[in-house]
């Protein structure tokens, strides 16, 4: 069973949100991680990038592979978690919580509802796995 | 998809399960990277009973693996004597890598799993080919294999002895069994009833591969499961391949090259002319079109399978990155690749992802028995 908790969004491809008012953070799901394992580089968004939903926001790398992660939501980058430049292992060990990765302050609220929530990425996740 | 006798195990010890040419086997158990420095540092243990193990019985056995063998057989003088070599095609591409190995009776060919069916059918193609009647071709699928591999193997597999084992009827025997084999020179192996223990490996560490029934390998494996030893997937298994500077079939050779362009000129025994082994007229004298060199990438960069190599500064590929990875020892991008039999140390640079990374041509093994053992070639 995957470990997806029900108070945050995610994208089909595997992107975590949690929203508070307008502030977006942003990491990838253990799923993700578990998939790519042991992460070695991620390359960080820089403050102050604006993007358009769906933009490459930047990379997460693991030892096996290298994946983009998107812009899941329109928005301006506020703030970039710098402690996975020197720990990119903090995203293996807590993806949802020391693992974020980057914070977009929002400009259009309502793409949010273009979202999945928890069950939705389940199920996709499952249907992958088929 | 197939299992092998460990699967459950494997399970059992939480591992990210893959399909890997048909067979369902473990990714890792949790983390690559501390599975890799366990090797280095201590000892890890791999299920690889997905390898190809076939025995070549009859009168015939050795004239007939003289003519499918870059190695030559004949001159295997010991019982137990293992050697790595190449099987080619008649163009002189690789079929296969593997190793041979002289048995009480016969041979035994350990070769890969991706190449099971092809190289099945030319076992079969040559045999009928070659007209050779005492010959018998056994593939062996009531075998699985583990891998114990790091400084302290042996030490392990020894503690399972003792604390298993001691006060039973096997002591003596398994005991004596390990004893010898611990004693043995690299490339040389024993067999002792079911159990063929070979000083072989594919980490460049000490350690024993053990080729055993299936029952005798779920029974190992949960005594050495039970000692402490680190169970390994096919991830640390990459990663500390390519850091010993060891070709993967499929990816660093495959039937489109041949020995010289895959660096594996030395795994080809051309002392006796009078020996006609398949491939070995067109492989010598095949013009060739490129070489395999090792490369580590200074910067930030990890270079991967298919990448595309530059001379630095063109804007047309002249070669390609065959293996490369992240080097948990060395904490930066290592690799092999295809370029121009001219190419020197500081000529290229690859393509990874959306830029251009310098990379540095280098001689040796990235590591060898857990120190870095490599030289940049321009140095």
């Amino acid at each position: 069973m995957s470990n997806c908790p029900n108070d945050l969004k995610y994208t089909q491809s595997h992107e975590w949100i949690r929203i508070e008012d307008n502030i977006a953070t942003i990491g990838i799901t253990d799923h993700a991680q578990s998939e790519l394992g042991d992460l070695v580089y991620v390359e960080l968004p820089e403050e102050g990038a604006e993007f358009e939903q769906g933009d490459e926001a930047g990379v997460v790398e693991s030892v096996k592979t290298a994946s983009d992660i998107y812009a899941p939501l329109s928005g301006k980058v506020i703030a970039v978690n710098e402690l996975l430049e020197d720990a990119p292992e903090s995203i293996n060990n807590d993806a949802y919580g020391d693992g974020w990765i980057f914070q977009l302050e929002l400009s259009d609220a309502t793409e949010v509802d273009s979202l999945l929530d928890a069950d939705d990425y389940e199920a996709q996740i499952e249907s992958d796995d088929e | 998809m197939s299992k092998t006798a460990l699967y459950d195990l494997h399970l059992k010890s939480k591992a990210h399960m893959v399909d890997f040419f048909g067979y369902k086997l473990p990714m890792h158990y949790g983390s690559q990277i501390e599975e890799h420095t366990t090797v280095r540092q201590k000892a890890g243990m791999f299920d690889v009973s997905h390898m190809n193990v076939t025995d070549i019985t009859g009168d015939d056995a050795e004239q007939w693996l003289r003519t499918l063998l870059t190695c030559d057989v004949a001159k295997m003088n010991v019982i137990g004597q293992a050697k790595y070599c190449l099987m080619l095609n008649s163009d002189g591409g690789i079929i296969d890598d593997l190793i041979v190995y002289k048995m009480p009776v016969g041979f035994r060919i350990v070769s890969n799993c991706g190449t099971r069916e092809r190289v099945g059918n030319w076992y079969a193609e040559q045999k009928e080919a070659l007209g050779l009647k005492n010959l018998e071709i056994n593939q062996r699928s009531d075998l699985s294999i583990i891998a114990v591999q790091g400084p302290k193997a042996f030490a392990h597999v020894f503690q399972v002895i003792y604390t298993k084992y001691e006060g039973t009827k096997d002591f003596g025997l398994l005991h004596h069994h390990f004893e010898y084999a611990k004693d043995m020179h690299p490339f040389y192996s024993r067999v002792l009833g079911d159990i063929h223990l070979s000083r072989t490996g594919y980490t460049g560490e000490d350690g024993v591969e053990m080729i055993l029934p299936h029952d005798l390998a779920v029974q190992l494996w949960t005594d050495l499961l039970e000692v402490g030893v680190q169970p390994c997937g096919l991830g640390a298994r990459d990663t500390l391949r390519l850091e010993a500077g060891m070709a993967l079939y499929g990816q660093d050779m495959n039937e489109d090259c041949t020995p010289k362009e895959a660096r594996l000129q030395w795994a080809v025994d051309l002392k006796d002319e009078g020996r006609n082994f398949i491939g070995k007229q067109a492989s010598q004298e095949r013009e060739q079109r490129f070489k395999t060199a090792s490369f580590v990438i200074p910067g930030r960069g990890i270079p991967r399978h298919d990448q595309e190599i530059f001379k630095r500064g063109e804007e047309t590929a002249c070669g390609i990155v065959t293996s490369g990875t992240y080097s948990p020892s060395l904490e930066i991008g290592i690799g092999f690749c295809r370029i121009p039999v001219d190419g020197q140390g500081s000529d290229f640079e690859a393509q990874i992802r959306r830029n251009k990374q310098a990379i540095e041509l280098t001689k040796g093994s990235f590591i060898r028995q857990g120190k870095a053992a490599y030289t940049l070639i321009n140095q």
